[in-house]
């Protein structure tokens, strides 16, 4: 029989190994998700899904069944990732390839199409964290603009304003990008 | 960029599979990570680990002995903490103490911020040589009783040791042969200044101190140890992260502690006694006692009725009401396990919370008929009830509604069962409106404005969404509010229809007009227009009751209490036509008893609904409002002649009936056979009408009938009353939960929603809460 998460959950803090192990089986794939839209490569994104789960081991017990538990998740991911890329930096190479293997998840038939998801992808990946992070969940997991306010702790108003920034953002690339190739 | 295409094209990217070998190692770490965590931690659960009260006190000892710097080794520290034992040395505490020893050899000190703690409570370990006799006489006594009561409730307990964690025992000897260099030289300084008995208990305790009394010896060390601190504390800080390494060390064999050193019939603990923690105390939290924390709540104070002499006041005379507040609040504080404040309780709204059964007759004619029946009181041996029960009619042709929402909007709102609550309640409500119904909604902060203007309740989106944008934030300008409220009602008024303001707030008013008298002098000039108010209450810590109870008894309204979204289904939609449809207003009753049957009698309950006799016949004179299917009831306790009284007859003024009986109660006496207890008189007003209508029925001894004769409705009406009185802490009414229990088991009938079970529970919970003072 299937449980459901928080039986899980309150299982695991009980100290069940088995109810823990089912639970990250069961989320790896949406916290390897979160991950790869967050950082736009596979290999960070493996990393941070790993730590993810770690941390959620670490702090299983804290988990207070207020919310979702995939809204908990979200935000255990999110700050696994920005922790990642501070730990990364901090050691230098603060390129990060970026959406390189968007080449097979984009699902438009023409290549030109393709380019251009490409391109849109860099613009997203080029926001700032918090805008970033607000469009991953927004735009792209089609999260309310409430349950995103959840997620990342703050009001439903800064999700929305943040979305409108964003969009205004990625225009901008994007007509920077269409004059570019206009001139060039 | 448009709105949709970014939506559109990040949902059709896929992301890549995560390898299969990624996955597997990361679920392998995250094993690792929750062994280690759970390993870190005790067994027991988060709950368990929350600290008693007790706990609380000797860990802030133990602080701040550390603070003080002068604990030299952990002698002293055991020296201290034994003596706290011995000072309240109940078995009680002994089990916490052990049970913490336990735990702080286990839990990650850090984790309960107690740096350095831990290493001096396994130094505390060691040196049970230096513990006196006598206290080593009284724990193991207490070990045994302890161990006794774990044996009784059927689970394995950790004997109680001295020594507290075995592993901790195990290291002793070691770390004493280390650091007993180190204290012998620190010892020859400190030695002229120190007292002997306090130095005797500083160094390791292999040296017995003969006859140094535990209480004595933490004092005595403490003054001598000050001077020192300094250079002893340096000591220990040495010390500690190496016994603390020591202590730790799993592998450390478990050594049996020399034989002197082992009380008589203990046995050292085993690794596999560890694993088992003792059972643990039900946390002792203190309970919130939320009205003298937080509790800003405000009730209406009065006393409850006292009996009257019928020579004296043969007349009782009082207005009905409907609401049902004071039952919800009741539960609300019950359920979180408190009693609720004397002045919460108003009886007859606790009774009148449940729908009861009683005859209704047929629409068109009067609106409700009284339902009345005479039976023993089980409250006073000799004593009768008189249930006086009334139900309106229900509606078959709802009239058009128009609806203004007045909703509070201010700060105080912010909470989760209060605006949230609010919104999703007006939401229920909505769905039990006609289609071409009108809604118009006003809120109300620092200042009050028109949120939606008349409205067709069909248009749902239109209204959902005013609803949804509702923000609580700001003061309360209350009467502002129902200012604008009444004018928009009126300008939308329909004739022949209802109108009517729904108030939803907590009742904290603070801008504009907050004295409630004049308050009330504005809707009382509001009501003879003919709209009607229905006050909803929310939240708690800073409920004003006081003034919700105003407004709707001024402004002809009931009031309700909404604690939870099960209480706004069952006001808002189930009873939603009581709620909206008045069918009588200003409904008095007015009871003469005969003094030839009846020598006392009590109004059970209404004692903020009572009228003047005067009022009774005065149609100026506002009442309580009956709306479609509401239902009312009123309990007499009465003392028919012959019983024991409670009130003495007067020696100079001889009882006017006894000298000389009145020729009316002659003629009831031959007509009736003498047998009537009272006559009932009820006087209404259908709602648009300003001139009221007379209902009489006499109550006769042929209404008398056996308790358990009587239907599902009465009994349980009487369980309830006799509940809601002994929350009040009545004089009157012997405090037998279990009895109340008993009726209302019996009498639950169908009970369709559960409410009557629930009301069991409720005194259920009180009879386990009734040990708390009542708050004030």
């Amino acid at each position: 029989m299937q449980q459901d998460d928080h039986t899980l959950v309150r299982n695991a803090q009980a100290g069940d190994r088995q109810a823990f192990a089912m639970l990250v089986e069961r989320h790896y794939g949406l916290m390897f998700k979160v991950a790869w839209q967050w950082c736009g490569n596979r290999d960070d994104a493996q990393d941070i899904a790993q730590e993810s789960a770690v941390k959620l081991a670490q702090n299983i017990r804290s988990f207070g069944f207020d919310a979702a538990f995939t809204t908990w998740l979200y935000r255990i991911v999110i700050n696994a990732a920005k922790d990642f890329y501070k730990a990364k930096n901090r050691h230098g190479s603060r390129e990060m390839p970026l959406f390189d293997d968007v080449e097979y998840i984009s699902a438009a038939p023409d290549p030109e199409k393709q380019l251009a998801d490409k391109d849109v992808l860099r613009a997203v990946a080029e926001l700032p964290e918090t805008l970033r992070e607000t469009v991953v969940l927004v735009c792209w997991h089609g999260m309310s603009h409430r349950e995103a306010g959840e997620v990342l702790d703050c009001p439903e108003g800064t999700i929305s304003w943040r979305i409108s920034e964003a969009r205004k953002k990625i225009a901008a690339a994007m007509d920077l990008k269409q004059k570019g190739k206009r001139h060039g | 960029m448009d709105d949709r295409k970014l939506e559109d094209m990040l949902s059709h990217l896929k992301a890549p599979e995560p390898s299969k070998d990624a996955q597997n190692q990361a679920l392998e770490r995250a094993m690792a990570a929750f062994d280690e965590k759970m390993s870190k931690t005790t067994q027991a659960n988060p709950e368990t680990k929350r600290l008693t009260g007790i706990e609380n006190i000797l860990i802030h000892v133990r602080r701040k002995l550390m603070q003080k710097r002068f604990v030299i080794s952990g002698t002293t520290g055991a020296v201290a903490t034994c003596a706290l034992i011995a000072v309240l040395g109940t078995p009680f505490f002994y089990s916490q103490v052990s049970q913490l020893v336990v735990d702080d050899a286990r839990i990650d000190a850090a984790s309960l911020k107690l740096e350095g703690a831990s290493s001096l409570f396994t130094d505390d370990a060691s040196p049970q040589a230096s513990v006196d006799k006598d206290l080593r006489q009284r724990l193991e006594e207490q070990n045994a009783i302890a161990a006794e009561r774990a044996a009784q409730a059927g689970a394995s307990a950790m004997p109680l040791a001295i020594e507290g964690s075995p592993s901790a025992d195990a290291a002793a000897p070691k770390k004493s042969d280390d650091i007993r260099g180190r204290l012998e030289a620190q010892k020859m300084q400190s030695a002229e200044r120190a007292e002997p008995q306090g130095l005797a208990a500083m160094p390791m305790g292999a040296d017995n101190t003969a006859g140094a009394t535990m209480q004595v010896a933490p004092m005595m060390s403490m003054d001598a140890a000050a001077p020192k601190a300094k250079e002893e504390s340096k000591v220990m800080r040495e010390i500690a992260p190496m016994s603390e390494r020591v202590a730790r060390k799993p592998s450390a064999p478990l050594t049996p502690a020399p034989a002197s050193n082992v009380m008589p019939g203990f046995v050292a603990p085993t690794e596999a006694d560890m694993a088992v923690v003792s059972p643990v105390q039900p946390p002792v939290d203190v309970i919130q006692h939320q009205y003298q924390d937080v509790g800003r709540d405000q009730f209406q104070a009065f006393e409850e009725n006292s009996v009257k002499a019928v020579q004296a006041e043969p007349v009782s005379t009082f207005s009905i009401d409907v609401d049902t507040s004071s039952y919800s609040f009741v539960r609300r504080a019950l359920n979180s396990g408190v009693l609720p404040q004397k002045n919460a309780i108003r009886i007859e709204e606790m009774v009148n919370y449940f729908d009861y059964n009683y005859a209704v007759p047929e629409a068109g004619g009067d609106p409700f008929l009284p339902t009345v029946a005479v039976y023993d009181s089980p409250w006073r041996s000799g004593n009768k009830l008189i249930h006086i029960g009334v139900k309106g009619y229900e509606v078959q042709t709802k009239p058009k509604s128009n609806l203004v929402f007045l909703l509070d909007t201010s700060g105080s709102m912010h909470s989760q069962d209060k605006l949230p609550l609010l919104v999703n309640s007006f939401k229920m409500l909505l769905d039990t409106l006609s289609a071409d119904d009108t809604v118009s909604i006003v809120t109300y902060a620092g200042s009050s404005g028109v949120a939606l203007a008349p409205t067709k309740a069909s248009d749902k989106q239109k209204i959902f969404s005013v609803l949804d944008n509702l923000q609580a934030s700001g003061s309360t300008a209350g009467a502002e509010g129902i200012r604008q409220a009444y004018q928009l009602a009126e300008q939308n008024f329909v004739k022949d229809g209802n109108n009517r303001i729904i108030l939803a707030t907590d009742g904290d008013f603070n801008v504009g007009i907050t004295n409630q008298d004049e308050l009330k002098g504005f809707v009382e000039r509001k009501r003879k227009e003919g709209i009607f108010l229905s006050v909803l209450g929310f939240g708690q810590g800073n409920y004003n009751d006081h003034m919700m109870q105003t407004l709707a008894q001024n402004g002809n309204g009931t009031a309700a209490y909404i604690d939870s979204l099960n209480e706004a289904r069952k006001v808002l939609v189930d009873e939603a036509s009581s709620m909206l449809f008045t069918i009588a207003k200003d409904v008095k009753l007015q009871v003469e008893f005969n003094p030839q049957t009846v020598q006392e009698y009590r109004l059970v309950g209404y004692e903020t609904r009572a009228l003047n006799r005067e009022d009774f016949n005065n149609d100026k004179v506002d009442a309580g409002d009956i709306g479609a299917g509401h239902t009312v009831t009123a309990i007499y306790e009465i003392t028919p002649v012959g019983a024991p009284p409670l009130v003495d007859d007067l020696r100079y003024q001889k009882p006017a009936a006894k000298a000389e009986p009145k020729p009316e109660a002659d003629l009831v006496k031959t007509a009736e056979g003498g047998d009537e207890y009272a006559f009932l008189k009820i006087r209404y007003k259908k709602p648009d009408s300003d001139t009221s209508t007379l209902m009489t029925r006499p109550i006769t001894k042929a209404d008398e009938k056996p308790f358990a004769s009587l239907s599902d409705d009465i009994r349980f009406a009487n369980a309830v009353a006799s509940f809601a009185q002994m929350l009040k802490g009545s004089k009157f009414v012997p405090a037998d939960y279990d009895a109340v229990i008993e009726t209302a088991n019996q009498a639950r009938g169908k009970d369709e929603f559960g409410y009557r079970t629930e009301f069991v529970n409720l005194v259920r919970l009180a009879k386990t809460a009734a040990g708390l003072q009542p708050l004030r």
